[in-house]
């Protein structure tokens, strides 16, 4: 391996592994954004390989993106802006899985990032769409649920919107 | 039974799983994922331990011949979003939205409705002043907009906000907003507590013993929250020539409660006004002076002047902000009249 230049302040490495096995080499100060890895290089266990059981490929690839453009020196706050602009036009269900990697690794910038832009997204959504984008089954029968539309008849007006992304 | 009942089988069942031995652990694991599949249906936002669990035993020997099964179960998207989670996303939401997602299931019924969801909602709302609104009060009806479009120099819009009651004149009178609430004074003596956001309002029963309302006695009200004993407060104050009856409306009780009277007229041009968690008005003795009533501990009190406001004789109050302290908080204004020797 080659020896880097004294020269330059020395970089530290740590190497990420995601739960389908795949690993990714990062700069520490880019991947300490993350306080659960930043309290595990504290503690002296980032040595090897971290362990993310938790994080699939492919959330924690944009989770590293979001890290990378979050840390850089270089990108200024127009540029964070559109990337967090265009970060969110992801797929709702990419989004709450990166919300819930970004609560594994606490993240908060990132968790806030995408709690915001899944409010946003359901936001005028019939409760129908919403189960379906959350996977939850109904446990209310007809009545019950026509009771609770009852009670606020006004807020079930206008044009809810039915899709799921 | 509870949710958490519910989790915690599973997790013994797990347990047991990995303690048995191979025959038993087949049969155990085919149980295990029978009860996944169920308990999937039920309880998605507990799913999210078992998913953990179940994605390192793919690789097992022992699980090989339910991979497809484990691997469909740990694919479902979001099956697994923590309750903690659900209030990140739904705190963001306003209130209108919210409403039709109480029908959602019953575990969200429960959480929007929840006392301490509610406080989360305020408090992350009451932090961001771009979802502060401002009500404006029209002859006859109110109107609201949003503060930070207003003060950004954009033009913005106003929405009617129609009063929870109207009398045949429609007379109304804002006596005070806390939390989102708003008390109002309609008609005559009828005060309603109102939430605009979810449309609910309530009566505020009538005050028993009230004196009678002429040119001699006019009322006053002020609203506020003690937020010691989390209780929304009205106070009403009946000036009269020499002195002053007032009582406390709690909404905790539901009823009046007659407090000390005052001796000495109250200034009547000038409902109390709110500040941190005291109603302040003015006191009309020897000079004017501004005074009190703690709405935690109902105890009266008398706000220290500056000598070049001291017994000025047109005081009027009026609440620039609210944190920090009284005294950057109310504004006194001595009005022009002294100088045409009113």
């Amino acid at each position: 391996m080659a020896e880097a230049s004294s020269s330059i302040t020395e970089k530290f490495f740590l190497t990420l592994k995601s739960s389908d096995g795949d690993e990714f080499v990062l700069e520490e100060s880019i991947a300490i954004q993350s306080i659960t890895i930043k309290n595990m290089v504290e503690d002296g266990c980032s040595s090897s390989v971290i362990p993310l059981s938790k994080v699939d490929t492919e959330t924690l690839i944009k989770v590293i993106e979001y890290m990378k453009m979050h840390s850089s020196t270089s990108s200024n706050e127009e540029e964070i802006e559109n990337f967090d602009k265009k970060f969110v036009s992801n797929s709702i269900n990419t989004i709450l899985n990166i919300l819930e990697a970004a609560n594994f690794l606490d993240i908060n910038n990132l968790l806030e990032l995408c709690a915001e832009a899944v409010a946003n997204r359901i936001k005028n959504k019939t409760p129908e769409a919403v189960r379906k984008i959350f996977n939850i089954t109904s446990d209310f029968t007809p009545e019950e649920e026509a009771e609770i539309r009852n009670e606020t008849p006004w807020a079930f007006e206008g044009n809810l919107d039915h899709s799921l992304d | 039974m509870s949710s958490g009942d519910t989790a915690k089988r599973m997790w013994d069942k797990l347990e047991v799983t990995y303690e048995g031995t191979s025959k038993v652990k087949k049969t155990r694991i085919n149980m295990l994922i029978h009860d996944c599949e169920l308990f999937q249906m039920k309880e998605a936002v507990k799913f999210v331990q078992l998913k953990w669990t179940l994605k390192p035993l793919l690789n097992t020997q022992t699980l090989a011949c339910h991979k497809n099964s484990i691997i469909e179960i740990l694919q479902h998207p979001n099956l697994s979003l923590p309750q903690e989670l659900i209030t990140e996303i739904l705190v963001r939401l306003p209130v209108k939205s919210l409403l039709p997602f109480k029908c959602v299931s019953k575990d969200w019924l429960s959480l929007i409705s929840s006392h301490e969801f509610v406080n989360t909602h305020l408090s992350f709302n009451a932090k961001d002043c771009t979802r502060h609104r401002l009500m404006l009060q029209f002859v006859t009806n109110l109107k609201h907009c949003s503060v930070s479009l207003l003060f950004s120099g954009f033009s913005t819009d106003a929405f009617d906000l129609d009063i929870p009651m109207k009398t045949p004149d429609n007379s109304f009178d804002i006596v005070g907003s806390v939390n989102g609430l708003i008390c109002l004074s309609i008609g005559v003596n009828c005060l309603v507590l109102w939430n605009p956001s979810t449309r609910k309002f309530k009566h505020v029963p009538d005050i028993m013993n009230m004196p009678a309302l002429d040119f001699e006695c006019r009322s006053m009200y002020g609203f506020g929250y003690d937020e010691v004993n989390d209780d929304y407060k009205v106070v009403a104050v009946f000036s009269k020539m020499t002195s002053a009856c007032v009582s406390m409306y709690s909404l905790k009780n539901d009823s009046w409660r007659r407090l000390d009277d005052i001796q000495g007229p109250v200034a009547y041009n000038c409902w109390p006004k709110l500040v941190s968690r005291k109603l302040h008005w003015v006191h009309v003795g020897e000079g004017r002076t501004i005074m009190s009533i703690d709405l935690v501990d109902e105890k009266y009190g008398k706000v220290e002047q500056h000598r070049y406001e001291e017994g000025r004789k047109f005081l009027k109050l009026e609440v620039l902000g609210n944190d920090f302290s009284e005294w950057v908080a109310l504004v006194v204004s001595t009005l022009h009249f002294q100088s045409r020797g009113c």
